[in-house]
């Protein structure tokens, strides 16, 4: 073969790969407007639902009236206002309601505190989570403790935790509810996840540790501590992933802020105009934040764990 | 005759019978003393009596149809119920801090009950153990609300079974019994009917789905995207649009346990080791058949996970969907809870709720076991904690010695 | 001696994850005949499972193409069954089901399939495995169920890809007479990728020698089977031994360094 030939060649692989590349982004989008298409269909004459219930389309919306309902209430929504129900900005409850600022009606305060509340949460559990699960390596006395109430706890349906919390905490102190059931859901799992890891790190690593001399202490901070990570890392991201709903699902029941309530508000208000469209909006938009939330988590996992192999496929 | 009968045929022809058992009851004359219900025309009165035979009519078909299973069985029981005794003083000796934590975790609650302020409510914010199982427990009696149901073209009416204390009847503990056997089931029904149609169509569809390359790319965004929406705040707006009725809560439980399900499976499918598929594949197996014996079987060990998972989402969503709007159900119960903030009634309702789940996921592992027989035993390699947490220490303290 | 396989002006040109283009074959020629024992050498990365996997059909070629009689190879066929270096052995399948997995694929007749499937079991000396689970069998058992799966789809052809590459040295010694006395029953046409020039030296009767992508040398081994120890350490077997060291960069004064 001649020279030209292996350039041929050359050029012939680089079309490959790029219109492999091509092809996953055409897919993508295809995947994303066909979501957008079967919406559609749902919430038309010929829906599917009508099979389930009288009227779907009171009930479901059209995706492009969730959109802009979401868009045109996210700073301002004046369904909320008009009734006076409810307003992110509780220091000015009892001003007179022309001087509370508009933003305080908008739905994006709410659902930056369920966002705050949930991180919130999740950090903390995370941080008691860890420490139980990878202390218990230490002291194996704290897995021996910890492991039947977790196990018990942990097979229970979370959500039943939650009226507890609404009950004790409730509406006087409303943030504890929240957080308080996220971080109990966080910590349990993220005590698992922790304990599972350290389990996976294969014998032969630790045993080589010990005839290198390792100690207890140094085993514990540069094989557990550093091997867990993409495990762990994994795991806070399925752990994440629930926080969404229930920490929406107890701002329903309980507290007077947030989107959970939003969306408690607008299922008092349902069959009014708009109110679908407020359900569905707010639903989606809580995926979105999670989706969002997640993206990043995967950038920062990627980053920490790039020495792992199977850390990358995790975070892809 | 036991091993030509097909399993499938042998669990489906028990629930047949479990439905049939009552109206070969009724062919029973309403004379003999046991059996004391009155059917006049289309209305059946139950009492206890027809309920007890039912029950027994019940265990009757396995009893027969698999005869020596049923005496092995009952005989593991018996030995079970002997060893008790002997097996929890070992394991109490093995692990005595099991126990020791549980302990002090129920004294504790006991201690806080009585040392905690006793509010302005009600109810005690921390109840002792006596309230809880003492006199919340007795009330929940005023749960007993079935009164009759139609069932095709008969009517069965309870009311000769226990008074009715919410229609200012006595309360009595055969009510508590009902209360709590009648809102199990209602839970139960919709969980169980909505977690085998979401399991049944999701496994089906993630398996169906990445067969066809353009499909499984395609409906890669849009599934993860639906995976990752919050059910459980869709909540209120599903149950507008599909009412509070055991088809519109099926309906949701099943589409959570089908979204969640889709994703695992697609995902379980993607991961079957490509040596596999590449050797089937040289072994000239069509596109079809390596499908259908190597990534269907293949698929399946990673499975577990997403199974349990899905069986958790479904219970919360059951759980939470009687909670926002049902009548009936556990989840109502403790709706009821928080409405009276009885923290008693909580206690009990979680208790109840809790067994059953550990239960669903203890027969869903027992099936998914049976499944995936073939899978090697976990394999070897991996570490026990404690085992090297010891020896860490153990190595250490040789060094101190031979120092 | 008909000619089976061809490889035609064969180039594979791979992506690297950092974006650059690695040729993992570049114009390969040459062509092999019916019921010769081909061992394709060559050092880790420079090609070998890659020739093996286009000749296989499950890696499509950049340029060039090879071809089996007449036909050009398109995919993966039951013509051209693979033995692997990792454990292929379906876990799902008992040890029978998995011998007759490309008898059942081809939809066999149940007596054929019988047969043929006790036929390679005893071949292979697990008849009394039959019906163990693949997790009840050790490793060595194991290539041999792959072995045997491979033998009785009826392929004139078998491909292995360092089939014995994770096995202890007795097992692997045990499988080499195995396979050839596999290999002399059947008279099939055996292409075996290896790294391990002893092993290439008891099993070839020819050698391809890879580098980089580039075949190097085609050293026909006619050394008299059995080979025994004595053969080995002949003078004819030694000078190929030295032919294929200095062709892989590896002179003999480096060899006996390392």
């Amino acid at each position: 073969m001649t020279s030209t030939d292996v350039l041929d060649v050359r050029a012939k692989a680089r079309r490959a790969v790029r219109r492999r590349r091509t092809a996953y982004i055409t897919y993508l989008i295809l995947g994303m407007l066909l979501f957008f298409v079967i919406w559609e269909w749902f919430a038309s004459s010929i829906s599917p639902l009508l099979f389930l219930m009288d009227d779907p389309q009171t009930f479901m919306p059209r995706p492009w009236n969730t959109i802009t309902h979401f868009v045109q209430n996210f700073l301002f929504s004046e369904g909320l206002q008009s009734r006076y129900i409810t307003q992110a900005c509780p220091d000015l409850a009892s001003e007179r309601i022309a001087d509370i600022p508009d933003i305080c009606f908008g739905y994006v305060l709410h659902l930056a505190e369920t966002t705050k509340n949930i991180l919130i949460g999740a950090a903390l559990g995370t941080i008691l989570g860890l420490s139980m699960g990878l202390g218990s390596l230490v002291f194996p006395k704290i897995a021996e403790v910890v492991t039947p109430v977790a196990s018990f706890f942990g097979t229970a349906p979370i959500f039943i935790a939650a009226p507890f919390f609404v009950i004790w905490f409730g509406i006087e102190i409303p943030l504890l509810t929240t957080i308080g059931l996220i971080t109990f859901y966080t910590t349990l799992l993220m005590y698992f996840f922790s304990r599972r890891a350290a389990e996976n790190i294969p014998v032969g690593i630790v045993e080589s540790a010990l005839t290198l001399g390792g100690t207890p202490r140094s085993i514990f901070r540069w094989v557990y501590l550093r091997g867990t990570v993409p495990e762990i890392a994994g795991g806070f991201r399925i752990a994440l992933a629930g926080a969404w709903g229930l920490g929406a699902l107890v701002e329903v029941l309980g507290p007077q802020l947030g989107g959970g309530f939003l969306i408690r508000i607008w299922s008092f208000l349902m069959g009014t105009f708009g109110a679908a469209e407020a359900l569905v909006s707010l639903t989606v938009f809580l995926g979105v934040l999670a989706v969002v939330v997640d993206g990043l988590l995967v950038l920062g996992i990627r980053f920490i764990t790039r020495w792992s192999e199977s850390g990358r496929r995790l975070g892809l | 005759m036991n091993k030509s009968l097909h399993p499938s045929l042998f669990w489906i022809g028990w629930l047949v019978w479990f439905l049939a058992a009552p109206w070969l009851l009724l062919l029973l004359p309403d004379s003999i003393p046991l059996v004391t219900w009155t059917a006049q025309e289309d209305v059946l009165f139950v009492t206890w009596a027809f309920l007890i035979l039912w029950a027994m009519l019940f265990w009757v078909w396995p009893f027969v149809l698999r005869f020596a299973g049923s005496v092995r069985m009952l005989a593991r029981i018996g030995r079970g119920f002997r060893n008790a005794p002997r097996r929890l003083l070992n394991a109490m000796r093995n692990n005595p801090l099991f126990f020791v934590t549980w302990a002090v975790l129920l004294v504790g609650w006991q201690v806080v009950s009585i040392v905690a302020p006793e509010g302005t409510l009600e109810h005690p914010l921390v109840p002792g153990w006596d309230y809880v199982f003492g006199d919340t427990l007795y009330r929940m009696s005023g749960d007993w609300l079935l009164n009759n149901i139609e069932i095709l073209f008969l009517e069965v009416r309870f009311e000769e079974l226990a008074p009715y204390p919410g229609l200012g009847g006595d309360r009595t503990w055969p009510a508590v019994f009902l209360a709590l056997s009648f809102h199990s089931f209602m839970t139960l029904s919709r969980l169980l009917v909505g977690l085998a149609i979401g399991l049944a169509v999701g496994i089906a569809t993630g398996l169906a789905i990445p067969y066809w390359p353009v499909l499984r790319q395609t409906a890669w965004a849009p599934m993860n995207f639906l995976r990752m929406i919050p059910l459980l705040a869709a909540i209120p707006w599903l149950q507008f649009g599909l009412g509070a009725n055991f088809r519109g809560a099926v309906a949701f439980i099943a589409f959570g346990v089908w979204v969640t399900l889709v994703v695992a499976t697609m995902n379980s499918v993607a991961n079957v080791p490509d040596r596999f598929i590449e050797s089937a594949r040289t072994l000239g197996a069509s596109r079809p058949y390596t499908y259908f014996k190597v990534i269907v079987p293949g698929s399946m060990p990673e499975l577990r996970t997403a199974l349990l998972l899905s069986a958790g989402l479904g219970w919360s969503l059951t759980i939470a969907a009687e909670f926002l709007g049902f009548p009936t159900g556990l989840g109502h119960m403790a709706s009821i809870a928080v409405q009276e903030t009885n923290t008693a009634r909580l206690v009990i309702v979680a208790f109840v709720v809790a067994c059953y789940s550990l239960l669903t996921f203890y027969m869903l592992n027992q099936m998914f076991n049976k499944l995936v027989s073939w899978m090697p035993q976990r394999a070897a390699g991996t570490t026990d904690i404690s085992k090297v947490a010891g020896a860490a220490g153990a190595a250490r303290a040789g060094i101190v010695q031979e120092a | 001696m008909s000619r089976v396989v061809t490889f035609e002006n064969l180039w594979c040109v791979f992506e690297h994850r950092s974006g650059q283009l690695v040729n993992a074959l570049q114009d390969v020629n040459f062509d092999v005949q019916s019921g010769e024992f081909v061992c394709v050498v060559g050092r880790s990365g420079h090609g070998k499972t890659t020739l093996l996997r286009v000749l296989a059909g499950l890696q499509p070629p950049t340029a060039g193409q090879v071809r089996l009689g007449d036909d050009v190879v398109t995919g993966p066929g039951a013509d051209r069954a693979m033995v692997f270096q990792q454990d292929t052995v379906f876990p799902w399948l008992h040890v029978r089901e998995n011998v007759e997995f490309g008898l059942r694929a081809m939809k066999a007749p149940d007596s054929e399939r019988k047969e043929i499937t006790n036929h390679w079991l005893e071949a292979v000396g697990l008849t009394d495995f039959a019906d163990s689970w693949p997790r009840e069998l050790s490793g060595g058992m194991r290539k041999r169920v792959a072995l045997a799966s491979a033998m009785a789809v009826g392929s004139d052809v078998i491909l292995m890809d360092e089939p014995f590459g994770s096995l202890d040295y007795f097992t692997r010694r045990n499988l080499h007479d195995v396979l050839l006395d596999l290999w002399e029953e059947s008279k099939k046409t055996i292409f075996f990728v290896t790294h391990d020039i002893e092993e290439a030296l008891i099993l070839a009767d020819r050698v391809i020698l890879l580098a980089e992508g580039k075949l190097v040398d085609d050293i026909p081994v006619t050394l008299p089977r059995p080979r025994d120890e004595d053969i080995r350490a002949g003078a004819e077997s030694v000078q190929i031994t030295k032919v294929i060291l200095q062709h892989l960069g590896i002179t003999e004064e480096e060899a006996t360094k390392v």
